[in-house]
């Protein structure tokens, strides 16, 4: 399994997902993806089309465009971009465990999120990214 | 576990449209495709199934039902063949894709997962054959880029792709994939 320092956007991963695709020969496939899974699965379709597809799932909004700009005033301001840049360069491990806290709800009234839960979180964040 | 083509054609006195043309367990290939060039076939009987085994990943054994349509298509007969000669034999789940093909075709195997042949140890059909447990594999995907991906392939059936976000890895969807696998099928990916 690569980290590949180079081709980390969506129309590599969406390139990636057709690969995956081709390669097991998947067809009539339901596609979920959430969060930057679902920016894959909605780039995939632009860029491959549906002839394997049969539905997609969308979880958690990022298309069309993720970051707040003047034409998506709905988007998410650049320096939360920023606090996450820094949070992960200066203490990954402290980040990502705070962060499987609004991740997952669990900073709302009323949320049920178990430690188990959270502990996933932060332990596959460190591995993956 | 895997050796020479051992595919072979039969030709015998009073053949009047061509010979009998076993392919064998083979994948779909060029010298496999030369048959079409080479011979004259009446009937082919093809060793079907996409097999794959949990030790070799999405590597195939022998061609899926879709490869072995296009390959009726260029091995088909000569049109002053009948076609009411017609008759495909598709295992169970798979399709016909080139339903106009004169020829006569038969199929080993399943499209989940191939049985049952005279060339392989009985344990290799076995694991091919019996659906429990449910099939559960993972391995990775070489991409043009040279970039490996992981995946993970559980169950049978009609595939669904999880595809997980940031900072996440494949094991994000276990939960969702558990629940998928008891009610049908699931495959996924990192």
């Amino acid at each position: 399994m690569s980290q590949p320092w180079n081709g980390n956007d969506l129309d590599t991963y969406a390139d990636d997902l057709a690969e995956v695709i081709e390669t097991l020969d998947l067809n009539d496939a339901i596609l979920v993806g959430h969060s930057t899974g679902r920016g894959e699965v909605t780039r995939y379709i632009g860029r491959h089309g549906t002839s394997h597809v049969a539905k997609a799932v969308l979880l958690g909004a990022i298309p069309p465009l993720m970051l707040k700009t003047h034409a998506n005033p709905n988007g998410t301001p650049i320096e939360a971009f920023d606090e996450i840049r820094d949070g992960v360069s200066a203490d990954r491990s402290q980040f990502y465990k705070d962060l499987s806290a609004p991740f997952y709800g669990a900073n709302r009234e009323g949320a049920t999120v178990s430690q188990g839960v959270r502990d996933a979180f932060s332990c596959g964040a460190c591995r993956s990214v | 576990m895997v050796g020479d083509v051992i595919g072979f054609a039969r030709q015998w006195e009073r053949q009047e449209h061509g010979v009998l043309w076993i392919s064998g367990d083979t994948v779909f290939y060029d010298s496999v495709r030369q048959v079409a060039d080479r011979l004259q076939v009446d009937t082919a009987l093809l060793h079907l199934g996409g097999v794959r085994f949990p030790t070799s990943g999405p590597v195939r054994y022998t061609m899926t039902a879709k490869e072995a349509g296009e390959l009726c298509g260029l091995v088909r007969a000569p049109s002053s063949r009948s076609t009411t000669r017609g008759g495909s034999t598709f295992a169970k789940g798979e399709r016909q894709s080139n339903p106009s093909s004169p020829m006569h075709l038969r199929t080993y195997g399943s499209e989940s997962g191939g049985c049952r042949s005279a060339s392989r140890p009985r344990w290799m059909d076995e694991q091919a054959c019996n659906p429990q447990p449910r099939r559960t594999q993972m391995g990775t995907i070489t991409t043009k880029d040279g970039t490996e991906i992981f995946y993970k392939d559980w169950g049978e059936g009609q595939p669904v792709v999880f595809s997980h976000g940031w900072p996440l890895n494949a094991d994000a969807w276990d939960d969702q994939s558990f629940l998928v696998v008891s009610n049908g099928l699931s495959r996924h990916r990192a």
